[in-house]
């Protein structure tokens, strides 16, 4: 198997898939009973919560909500936060994940306006813009942008927008930070709300977590009596929350961004032997994400021909596949037929030049 | 005359056009029918909307005239009002 679809899910590192097995086994028992066996795993989930937070770089201002991934995670900010604090003006980008895209869909429905931020042709956003739509607005402002476009790698300015924020006590932030961590520094210091999942990270799904700000409050979604925390019910999976850590810390040691860097500029050398194809990730995106245009042929064509000869990319963010295009592409362009005919290579560290010639190889195939 | 929406939630062209339709169609008095892509699926079905969103249906005496599909800027969509008629 040959592997570029990082950016839809990692391989769980093996180190991870045994402490997962080994946590079944230390700590088995459930999280919430009051006897000794709860006791301890209250105590490790505790730990590693702590130690989560410090791997981040985030002070104790912070706390952490287990969820079952950055879906929820974002759906907590929206429909927990927003809806609870009566915020009625969401500020975000045209480059963010349907999770998060759908929440403020959702809440627009119910009366909240929402403004796309305004973008160069690289897709970075024009903070003078953001600034001021949010001077023009009176009331509470809820901005969501992430660090890191999931389909075209876009990588935004989070330390110009928290300076932004720092200026307007009515501004809230939040960064899906889901394809960000693990792959590139970013300061988190002073977001309120930061969302991630760990099957992005060599983790396992099913697990991920909203950072939030220890002021603030929102609505549980999932109801049914306090447990790991008041905003979120159900007997946690111990397990996979501390599986969270060991990803976490496999990731921080094994990224490297200069290798992933070369192996990008490797591949973009070899896709320019093709004719009539437009690279759509551009300077402003990081390595690890590279979008090109094939142009007159299908994306979902390519994906499915290399697929099965055993390689692996995507066209678009998996959670949009009811979508025949990317929207990432169209946004930035506003091309359907360049958005039709991209695809989407991950790159990671575990991946090799060779395994770059094979992909090239086999691409000259089709193309 | 009658107007049906088709958007989605997680598409960000809906979010863009939904508000300037209802602002543009209030004027006209005509009734709007929306749907959402997903949970009116069963309705969706049957209007052929393939996947870019979002479509207006423009309908006369019940009969389809048609369909502005995608984002539009606001003079793009009067421009085709008046020439349907809208205004």
């Amino acid at each position: 198997m040959i592997y570029f679809d990082h950016s839809a899910t990692t391989i769980p590192s093996k180190i991870v898939l045994d402490k997962y097995t080994e946590y079944n086994i230390l700590y088995p028992g459930n999280f919430n009973s009051p006897h000794k066996l709860g006791k301890i795993i209250k105590e490790e989930v505790k730990k590693n919560k702590e130690e989560l937070l410090k791997l981040l770089l985030l002070s104790d201002k912070y706390d952490l909500l287990y969820t079952s991934g950055a879906t929820e995670s974002n759906n907590y900010v929206f429909l927990g936060f927003a809806l609870k604090n009566n915020i009625k003006y969401i500020i975000t980008d045209s480059f963010e994940h349907s999770s998060v895209v759908a929440p403020i869909g959702a809440l627009q429905k119910e009366g909240v306006k929402v403004d796309f931020a305004s973008f160069d042709n690289n897709g970075l956003i024009d903070l003078n813009n953001l600034e001021k739509m949010i001077n023009d607005y009176e009331g509470n402002i809820l901005i969501s942008i992430s660090p890191v476009n999931s389909e075209i790698g876009i990588k935004q300015d989070i330390d110009g927008i928290k300076e932004i924020v720092k200026r307007h006590q009515n501004v809230y932030f939040h960064t899906d930070a889901t394809q960000a961590i693990g792959k590139i520094n970013i300061d988190y210091e002073g977001i309120d709300f930061i969302t991630f999942s760990c099957h992005k990270f060599y983790g396992l799904k099913g697990i991920g977590g909203l950072i939030y700000h220890k002021n603030l409050t929102f609505n549980s979604l999932i109801k049914g009596g306090e447990s790991l925390s008041k905003f979120r019910s159900g007997t946690p999976c111990h397990p996979l929350i501390l599986s969270v850590n060991d990803a976490l810390r496999y990731v921080l040691v094994n990224n490297d961004y200069d290798y992933v860097m070369e192996l990008k500029e490797y591949l973009i050398n070899r896709l320019k032997e093709f004719k009539n194809i437009y690279i759509n990730s551009n300077k402003n995106s990081i390595p690890h994400i590279v979008n090109v245009s094939f142009m007159g042929h299908n994306s979902l064509d390519i994906v499915n021909y290399l697929s099965d000869i055993g390689i692996y990319i995507s066209n678009h963010t998996a959670c949009s596949s009811n979508t025949n295009y990317s929207i990432g592409v169209y946004a930035l362009t506003k091309d359907m037929k360049r958005s039709t005919s991209s695809v989407r290579i991950s790159l990671s560290f575990l991946n090799t030049k060779e395994e770059i010639d094979i992909l090239i190889d086999n691409l000259k195939e089709i193309i | 005359m009658n107007f049906i929406l088709v958007t989605a939630i997680w598409c960000p062209s809906c979010i863009i056009m939904r508000p300037r339709y209802l602002e543009l169609l209030k004027k006209s008095n005509y009734p709007i029918k929306e749907l959402d892509f997903d949970d009116d699926s069963d309705e969706v079905d049957k209007l052929n909307i393939g996947s870019t969103l979002p479509v207006l249906i423009i309908k006369k005496d019940n009969l389809e005239i048609g369909r502005i599909i995608g984002e539009k800027s606001i003079k793009e969509l009067e421009g085709i009002f008046y020439d349907k008629g809208i205004f």
